[in-house]
């Protein structure tokens, strides 16, 4: 690779879509700028995965942090055997929030933390507490579903990944996270008909 | 439609499942609920409530990090990775070096330090192993810093003509180390050829830093070297792929233009200082020229054009000193001609110039029949002492009259 300026080089890999595999190995490689463009590109979707499944703002960071911190310690083991960075990067992000959450007796933030911020910027103060309010039970109804269950709604839903990127991590086929997709959803509306809204 | 989720392995089951994913990937894809459930009109009433659920789920679990949130990791993120990155592994040396770094300032001291600590205190055979390396080798870095204590300890401990020499003994080693990865099938990188070329030209600095009657004696040593990693290089430019070959041939016009360049600028200095040539000439025997590349001497045999990177054949001395002589002082409109002709030539091409009858395009090193040269040849009067008479793939000098893709048009 022709050796450019790190910021062009960051600019211009977002633009013209580098994928994942070459910006991992040039970021194996000691370019930085490439990493920084994977934290761009999956920071929302880890964010957004731990902040669903942990409800507080402040733990999510941190986790998200530690998360980036883990892959950028394990980067230079990664090779490219079929495992879609992504995947491998979500991995991590439900290992380390499996000890987050083994740690805890029980959830600090149950109900949600106010401190979590709200995805859509609707100023209408009456709006935003709907939207407060549904979240946080929604967020304890996925809480009751089983642990797969769960892990399905958060990777898909939160997270945004894709039903054969959640069977990678999860360790399942593909008609097993429908499957698993569907009776989470099920289960859902079960609970959701119950909770005020 | 009441669909048993239980008894997952029922075709129902499998079949509900199937059309629930696909109206879910619709409704992240943007398609409205109605949409999505009229794809699926079997399964319509079970899948609208789902469909309402996850459109509420996808509108309120995705929570995208704040951006003073994706500031403040990254910056914390992005400080780790430059503390981390940034300590290079040493195949990343060794890359940026082949890819055309300083070579001779890259290696840090405490990296030479630690090769030679490594080759003394046991390391030794690693070292000796790693001589026999090749770019790729997981030892070939080794192989590369020991040479860097090399030149490091004889800019300290000896001579120019040393000096000179060691860089010559190296860059027949990246010369070799081509040949050796294109008779394996491996990839020849454009930097190895690159760095072989970078050793050369340093080794010509040096010895044109020579007094005289010295610089005649290493010139001639060197020249013998010179020629036969010019056949090598041919070698290796026959045996890479195709689409290996442009980089090679590029590699080896740079060479070709700093070194013709240099020599024009040395024949001049020994042409203001004693009138007679002394670097040039012993650089470019007869006898080291037609040798450099076998396709050449078919050439010279038959008169047909050969196949190679370069046009840069001498040879038939005695008909150039001819040529020469009637040269001299004849008419130099010809030679812009030439130019055009010879830019307009490219591998494998070759056309015969009625006008001057050079051989333009000439990919190999097929020797310039110098009795069809016409007038007006610049090397020729630029170096009325027959100096770069003849070189191989990677020469210069002859190759100035023949050119080839790695040729070089009259000056």
């Amino acid at each position: 690779m022709a050796a450019v300026d790190t910021a062009d080089r960051a600019n211009a890999t977002e633009a013209v879509g580098v994928t994942d595999e070459i910006l991992v190995r040039n970021a194996q490689a000691g370019d930085t700028a490439c990493f920084g463009q994977l934290y761009q590109r999956y920071v929302d979707g880890v964010y957004s995965y731990l902040s669903f499944k942990i409800g507080n703002a402040t733990e999510a960071e941190d986790l998200a942090e530690q998360v980036f911190l883990k892959a950028l310690e394990s980067l230079g083991g990664y090779k490219w055997t079929g495992v879609p960075f992504k995947a491998w990067l979500f991995r991590i992000a439900h290992n380390l929030l499996v000890d987050h959450l083994r740690r805890k007796t029980k959830r600090t933030s149950e109900p949600l933390d106010e401190a979590l911020p709200d995805r859509r910027r609707e100023t209408d103060p009456e709006d935003m507490l709907i939207e407060r309010l549904t979240r946080q039970g929604l967020i304890h109804a996925v809480d009751q579903l089983t642990e797969l269950q769960k892990q399905v709604i958060s990777l898909k839903f939160a997270g945004g990944l894709t039903n054969a990127e959640a069977a990678r991590i999860m360790g399942k086929t593909e008609g097993a996270v429908k499957a698993l997709q569907h009776a989470a959803l099920q289960s859902l509306q079960r609970r959701l008909s119950k909770v005020p809204r | 439609m009441n669909v048993n989720v239980t008894g997952q392995n029922t075709p129902s089951a499998l079949d509900f499942d199937t059309a629930l994913n696909k109206a879910i990937d619709r409704l992240r894809a943007g398609s409205p609920i109605d949409e999505c459930v009229a794809a699926s009109p079997r399964f319509a009433d079970d899948l609208r409530p789902l469909l309402e659920l996850t459109q509420m789920t996808l509108q309120l679990a995705p929570v995208p990090a704040p951006a003073d949130v994706k500031a403040r990791v990254r910056a914390r993120v992005m400080a780790a990775a430059e503390a981390k990155l940034n300590r290079r592994p040493w195949w990343h040396t060794a890359a940026s070096w082949l890819a055309g770094g300083p070579a001779w300032r890259l290696p840090p001291v405490g990296v030479a330090a630690a090769v030679v600590a490594f080759a003394v205190f046991g390391g030794g055979g690693a070292v000796v192993a790693a001589a026999h390396s090749l770019p790729g080798d997981t030892l070939y870095p080794i192989k590369l810093a020991v040479e860097d204590v090399r030149l490091a300890a004889a800019r300290v401990t000896s001579g120019e003509d040393a000096q000179a020499a060691l860089r010559n003994e190296i860059a027949d080693r990246r010369v070799h180390e081509a040949k050796a990865l294109a008779d394996h099938g491996r990839t020849v990188p454009p930097g190895l050829i690159e760095a072989a070329l970078r050793h050369a030209e340093a080794a010509d600095q040096l010895v044109a830093a020579l007094p005289d009657g010295k610089r005649v004696e290493v010139a001639t040593a060197l020249a013998a070297s010179e020629s036969q990693r010019a056949a090598t290089l041919h070698e290796v430019w026959l045996r890479v792929p195709e689409p290996a070959k442009p980089a090679i041939e590029h590699a080896i016009q740079q060479g070709q233009a700093k070194r013709a360049d240099k020599n024009q600028s040395q024949n001049e200095r020994g042409d203001d200082r004693s009138g007679r040539s002394t670097t040039a000439d012993a650089r470019t025997p007869a006898t080291a020229t037609p040798a450099a590349t076998p396709a050449a001497t078919a050439t010279t045999a038959t008169g047909a054009p050969a196949t190679g990177p370069t046009g840069a054949q001498g040879g038939r001395q005695e008909d150039r000193r001819e040529d020469r002589q009637e040269d001299r002082g004849s008419d130099r409109d010809g030679q812009n001609d030439r130019q055009e002709d010879r830019r307009a030539g490219g591998p494998g091409e070759r056309q015969d110039d009625q006008r001057t009858g050079d051989r333009v395009g000439q990919p190999a090193g097929g020797q310039q029949d110098r009795s069809d040269s016409g007038p007006g040849n610049s090397r020729d009067r630029d170096n009325p002492e027959g100096r770069g008479g003849g070189s191989g793939a990677a020469g210069q000098g002859g190759s100035r009259g023949a050119s080839g893709p790695g040729g070089r048009g009259n000056r």
